[in-house]
């Protein structure tokens, strides 16, 4: 039956299945991907209000989980806007926006060794998947929020660069100069978070 | 000698590089200079290796399980 042709009644149950049905793999979907859990909870509880208030739109073709996970990407991407927008620093632990970039090179643009990758042994390869992973989601939580974001909004948006470039209202250069930035931080922080006990 | 000059990369414009052409695709002479550059530089190997693992792993972001149920009673009674 479709949507438009349920009593209130019965849109209620629907929706109620759905919340039963989903919940859990949205939740663990959005606290992989912000740094704290109430806001985790937050943007899915979102996620369900949009859904209760656009139930008439969902076509009955697509499955719900595909629609809610959508609605849930658009939230994420909203969340990310904002943050980068207001580009907030919560807490002092944060790596600073320059501090990386100034030491990661000499001045003719060569590696500085001390931050440098290192070939042989490469502590990435020699490391499980599980471990990088925590490596991963720490470094990310150190992320400055504007890097934060632009590295998220890079795996929301199926990779559409423009459109996430007029979201957060950067040229295509500031953009991948952002990633960069972010990139060789994430990258040098994972190294020596695995290669310390290793 | 001017061509190999004009193709000479740092490790910085390299790196810079590496991360671009995932946005765009390189011109001819970006990609022959990174060519060039990798050919001799391990520490710029060893950062495309790592930068695709850092790719992957945010994409996956595997997750342990977590309870909801709290969750879903907020969103039900909200929903009324």
């Amino acid at each position: 039956m479709p949507v438009k042709a349920l009593d209130d009644v019965g849109r209620q149950k629907l929706m109620a299945g759905w919340v039963h049905s989903h919940t859990n793999d949205l939740l663990r979907y959005a606290r992989s991907r912000v740094k704290d859990e109430a806001t985790a909870d937050d943007l899915v509880q979102l996620t369900f209000v949009s859904a209760w208030q656009t139930m008439d739109k969902f076509a009955e073709q697509s499955s719900p989980r595909t629609w809610l996970f959508s609605i849930l990407k658009h939230k994420l991407a909203d969340h990310y806007r904002k943050v980068y927008r207001e580009g907030k620093h919560l807490s002092g632990m944060e790596l600073s926006n320059d501090e990386v970039d100034e030491n990661t090179f000499t001045p003719n643009g060569h590696w500085d060794l001390a931050h440098a990758p290192t070939n042989d042994p490469d502590a990435f390869r020699d490391t499980d998947n599980e471990r990088l992973d925590r490596a991963l989601r720490h470094c990310l939580d150190l992320l400055p929020d504007k890097l934060r974001s632009a590295v998220e909004m890079k795996y929301l948006k199926e990779r559409d660069s423009e459109a996430i470039q007029a979201a957060l209202g950067i040229s295509a250069t500031n953009y991948w100069q952002q990633l960069h930035r972010a990139k060789l931080k994430l990258r040098e922080c994972i190294q020596g978070r695995v290669s310390r006990t290793a | 000698m001017a061509l190999i000059k004009t193709l000479e990369l740092s490790c910085q414009k390299a790196t810079a590089l590496v991360e671009r052409r995932d946005l765009k695709p390189l011109s001819g002479i970006e990609r022959v200079g990174l060519w060039m550059h990798l050919r001799i530089c391990g520490a710029c190997r060893a950062y495309v290796r790592q930068s695709e693992t850092i790719d992957r792993l945010l994409e996956e972001r595997p997750q342990a399980g977590i309870d909801s149920t709290a969750l879903e009673h907020r969103i039900i009674s909200e929903l009324r």
